[in-house]
């Protein structure tokens, strides 16, 4: 009987959780199907999506995020994988320094650091590019992701790498060899919050880029939130685009998030 | 191989341990630049800016004005408000995350049907931007054709309908409830992962000691997840305290203050008084304190340890 | 993941974005910011026309970018932390920018290349007195519009109701409508905090008690109301959300000014203060067609009990960038935004007044007559309308915001909210500097 009831009572706490979660997906998605009940004509419509269409803009600032999303993630992960490689397998002196340093530095708050990081950009002519903004979210990404392929790292024994070396081969070998399809998994955990986190980024590329060609797509939905004569209904359709590529990746990660939790404990 | 392994550290590895370390710095390269330059050296100079009168546009160098900003702050009661604010957010949302995440975490660690799919949906509040957030609960709770107003009118309770995040009652509440939906699950994805690693034996010999399980969550579960916990706490202390964007779109900081947070109010400071030096003055200070904060969590956990 | 298949992934990124980085900002460009190409309608008739005109009036080597849009306190951001590297070249704003951007040394003054234009004799004299600032010009206005009582006809006739001509007529009106419609508001304002058209409206009843906020007398800026004034103003705000009903529903508190433009032109608001701006929302549906042509009316503001007629006067204008190379070109480009032919279209799109007199004057004969019916009830609105000071006027802002906050939200006596309002302007004003004579 108790065994019932506590079962009961999970599954309920459960449902509760997993509709708070769900329920304004759902919602929104079902809104920006329908027309505004005031307009006197109800039912399903695509006209919000057909007008997202028509901006250029907006369809160029889809493939900017992709391009920075893509790249940045691409660069994170290639320089967090050599850098918390290097950290585990040969323990420099001032690895704790490393560590300690690169946390302290997500402490500072982002606004601030990110109008001298404006200047120092338009000094190298990086500036409203798509580069400047690939480099100034990777820059913010990486204390995260360095820390987590760290604990990826960690779990491989450092002896583990000196034999494969014994065994023939140099450093570099024996990271391709060894390492490499020994994290993969973490790394593509690492991939996937890189590539979300980049994304989603709406300060880092609204300030770093003051070009209206090059802004990305959070940067073009807050806008269009803020310009006269939009509607709620078009913010709501233009939000589910942009929900769906973490979406769509999350859910192809499922797999690896399956296979790589134990791992995100150490 | 264990005999290779004890070779291998006595001979080889002093003899070429400088060369170690080369390697390592040099791998240790791209992301140490990147970060020096694109988040140390900003950083850094806005730290300097503090000390400066530093306004956008200025002709000329800014003034050194020493700890004129920051004496400024001092005397700002909004500065004192907003700390405040930050602080209570932070101090209601955290705990929150981390009891709802426990909970959550607790009950799908059982192999029940239909918990696989709960598990791989838990994240979805987590992977979409806060502006997109904000936008799905606005929908949500807007005053006059919002779905929350129009059940409570349905179930006959329209005194209950209000203006959710313009409502200087329960603004707050709303921007809180808006952080825990997203990072609760974080919590709760990371810590289920850690309670699976936990060896089952554990359990077992606790139970075999006559533990209920009440006992088994505080004495075998929780110093288990211990370092799991910690840094998952001071990562949302830092987010939870330095946030613009999910408190910014949604109530702007209003109505009458209530929620308006340190990031709201540098920002303010930045871009609505062009005050940049002023602006850095509080940014400095959030930085102290998020320091502190991880230093007295750390400490206290390596007390806890010993 | 297969090491192989990580190593293409990431070769084909890299090597896209560094295609792209170059191609995506090579080149000179003409850059204009604006933030009127976003609306569906202005995307629809004036970009086409806009692109090809802008090519015929820049030399072959320049590009113009392809036109886009950003909200005006967007644009205000990134015009300041961008100005310096020399794009935009040219910039469109109200006039709190110009007195902004002037204040920094961002734009460059016009009046020597005004002043040789045989179309300067076409300006309306009061949209060029405000974007003078220390006897120069900054700003080639447009388009202006002051605010008015924007009402709908029918639902004032369907209770008996006069236009409200004063503040009390006006409470009684709202609360009549609100009680008895289940759906609309009585009346609206803007009352979130941080939002422009809160604080131009909050202006709006000011003018209807002085003609300046501040005035430089004798040596020092002196605030032009004293606090029994801004007493009544925050007393009406208040007096909006007393009472049950309450003439605008207490749901209401906190309203942005958008959502305020869009719930009118789908009918859940029987009044309000707006500007001629408000018609370019008929192009969305019949429905809003029908609603904004032929149910809506203006009337001036209603007056307060000491106080006359007055308003709130916009100008917009465009602006060039100080720091730009192509300052020749971006004037050329700026008289053709501001032309004649421009200017028109401009009005027939936005609803707001034309700044040149040969379009005012032949207007009827130029636009359709929905519109020339919507103008002619707002000419008369410019003859009370005034324009701010250009002053840097961010803290009186935030003082504003925050007395109406206090007065909407709390139950503090209107009169302690509206002393430490005055008390705040007035100590804002001893740090602006001292006016060129």
């Amino acid at each position: 009987m108790r065994r019932a009831l506590s079962l009961g009572g999970a599954y309920l706490f459960l449902a509760l959780i997993m509709a708070a979660l769900l329920l304004p997906f759902g919602l929104s998605l079902w809104d920006s199907l329908h027309q505004e009940v005031s307009q006197q004509e109800q039912g399903w419509t695509l006209r919000h999506y057909a007008l997202i269409l028509e901006r250029p803009l907006l369809l160029r600032a889809l493939l900017n995020s992709l391009l920075v999303a893509v790249g940045c993630t691409a660069l994170v992960v290639v320089s967090a994988s050599l850098g918390a490689y290097a950290l585990h397998r040969f323990a420099p002196p001032g690895t704790k320094a490393v560590l300690g340093g690169i946390l302290s530095l997500k402490m500072f708050p982002l606004l601030l650091t990110l109008i001298p990081l404006f200047h120092l950009l338009w000094q190298a002519g990086l500036h409203n590019q798509l580069w400047g903004i690939l480099l100034a979210q990777g820059a913010f990404i990486l204390p995260f992701t360095f820390w987590l392929s760290w604990s990826y790292f960690r779990q491989i024994p450092v002896e583990l790498f000196e034999l494969a070396e014994l065994e023939g081969g140099s450093a570099w070998s024996v990271l391709w060899r060894v390492a490499w399809p020994m994290v993969a998994s973490g790394v593509g955990l690492v991939a996937f919050y890189s590539f979300v986190s980049s994304w989603n980024d709406y300060l880092v590329a609204s300030v770093v880029n003051q070009s209206l060609r090059n802004s990305t797509l959070p940067f073009a939905l807050v806008n269009l939130i803020g310009s006269d004569q939009s509607e709620p209904r078009v913010v709501l359709a233009l939000n589910s685009l942009l929900m769906l590529p973490p979406l769509l990746f999350y859910w192809s990660m499922q797999r690896h998030f399956r296979a790589a939790s134990p791992t995100l404990v150490q | 191989m264990a005999v290779k392994l004890r070779a291998l550290k006595t001979v080889r590895f002093r003899r070429v341990h400088w060369k170690r370390a080369a390697w390592a710095y040099v791998l240790l390269l791209p992301a140490l630049t990147w970060l020096a330059a694109m988040v140390l050296v900003p950083s850094l100079k806005a730290v300097l800016d503090s000390f400066t009168d530093l306004s956008f546009g200025q002709t000329g160098s800014p003034l050194w004005t020493g700890l004129d900003n920051f004496a400024r702050l001092w005397r700002d009661p909004k500065f004192w408000s907003a700390l405040q604010h930050s602080l209570a957010l932070t101090a209601l949302v955290v705990p929150l995350e981390v009891v709802l995440g426990l909970s959550v975490g607790l009950v799908l660690r059982r192999p029940l049907p239909g918990i696989a799919a709960c598990r791989a949906l838990l994240l979805v509040g987590w992977v979409i931007s806060t502006v997109s957030q904000v936008i799905l609960f606005e929908r949500l709770f807007s005053p006059g054709d919002g779905y929350v107003n129009q059940w409570l009118r349905a179930m006959g309770l329209s005194g209950w309908a209000r203006n959710w995040f313009q409502d200087p009652q329960f603004a707050f509440g709303m921007v809180a409830g808006l952080h825990v939906w997203r990072n609760a699950p974080f919590f709760a994805v990371n810590l289920l992962a850690g309670m699976l690693a936990i060896p089952k034996e554990l359990y077992e010999s606790a139970r075999l000691d006559g533990a209920n399980a009440w006992k088994l969550l505080l004495h075998v579960t929780l110093p288990q997840l211990r370092w799991i916990m910690l840094t998952l706490v001071v990562g949302h202390v830092i987010f939870t305290f330095t946030d613009y964007t999910l408190v910014a779109v949604s109530t702007g900081g209003g109505p009458v203050d209530v929620t308006e947070v340190l990031p709201l109010y540098l920002y303010n400071l930045a871009w609505g008084h062009h005050q940049l030096g002023q602006a850095s003055a509080v940014g400095l200070v959030m930085f102290a304190v998020l320091v502190l904060f991880t230093l007295v969590l750390i400490r206290l956990q390596w007390r806890g340890q010993r | 993941m297969k090491r192989r298949t990580f190593l293409k992934a990431a070769a084909g990124a890299l090597g896209v974005a560094g295609w792209c980085g170059p191609t995506w900002g090579a080149g000179r460009r003409f850059v204009f910011w604006n933030a009127l190409f976003d609306s569906y309608i202005y995307r629809k008739e004036f970009v086409p026309w806009w692109d090809e005109q802008i090519r015929v009036v820049l030399p072959p080597y320049i590009e113009s970018e392809p036109s886009s849009a950003l909200p005006y306190p967007t644009l205000e951001q990134r015009f300041l932390l961008s100005a310096f590297s020399g794009e935009p070249d040219l910039i469109e704003g109200v006039l709190d920018h110009v007195a902004n951007y002037q204040a920094k040394g961002f734009i460059e003054p016009l009046t020597e290349r005004f002043q040789a234009w045989e179309e300067q004799d076409q300006y309306v004299p009061a949209m060029l007195d405000a974007l003078t600032i220390q006897g120069q010009l900054w700003g080639l206005p447009y388009i202006g519009n002051g605010r008015a009582l924007v009402y709908r006809k029918s639902i004032l006739g369907k209770y008996g109701l006069r236009v409200p001509g004063t503040w009390d007529e006006l409470l009684e009106a709202a609360r009549t409508i609100t009680a008895h419609e289940p759906d609309v508001s009585g009346y609206m304002m803007t009352t979130k905090k941080g939002l422009i058209r809160g604080f131009q409206e909050f202006m709006s009843h000011v003018f209807q008690f002085a003609d300046r906020v501040f005035a430089y007398e004798s040596g020092a800026w002196e605030v032009q109301l004293d606090v029994e004034q801004v007493t009544q103003i925050l007393g009406l705000y208040r007096a909006m959300f007393e009472g049950d009903p309450s003439p605008i529903p207490k749901l209401q508190q906190g309203k942005a000014a958008l959502t305020m433009d869009l719930e009118y032109s789908l009918g859940k608001i029987a009044m309000m203060p707006n500007g001629p701006y408000i018609f370019g929302w008929r192009y969305l549906s019949d429905f809003q067609r029908q609603l904004l042509e032929t149910d809506t009316g203006i009337a001036p503001l209603p007056i307060p009990p000491q106080g006359h007629a007055g308003t709130y006067l916009e100008v917009k204008s465009v602006m060039i960038n100080g720091f730009t190379d192509l300052k020749s070109e971006a004037w050329e480009v700026a008289k053709l935004w501001s032309g004649r032919e421009s200017v028109l279209r401009h009005v027939s799109l936005t609803g707001d007044l034309p700044a040149r007199k040969d379009v005012f004057e032949g207007l009827k004969d130029l636009v359709d007559d929905a519109t020339f019916n919507w103008q002619r009830q707002w000419f008369s609105i410019l003859d009370d309308a005034r324009a701010l000071d250009p002053l840097p006027l961010a803290g009186v802002r935030d003082a504003t915001f925050d007395a109406i906050q206090e007065a909407v939200f709390t139950a503090e006596p209107v009169a302690d909210v509206a002393q430490r309002l005055h008390a705040q302007m007035a100590l804002q004003a001893q740090n602006f500097t001292a006016p060129v004579a």
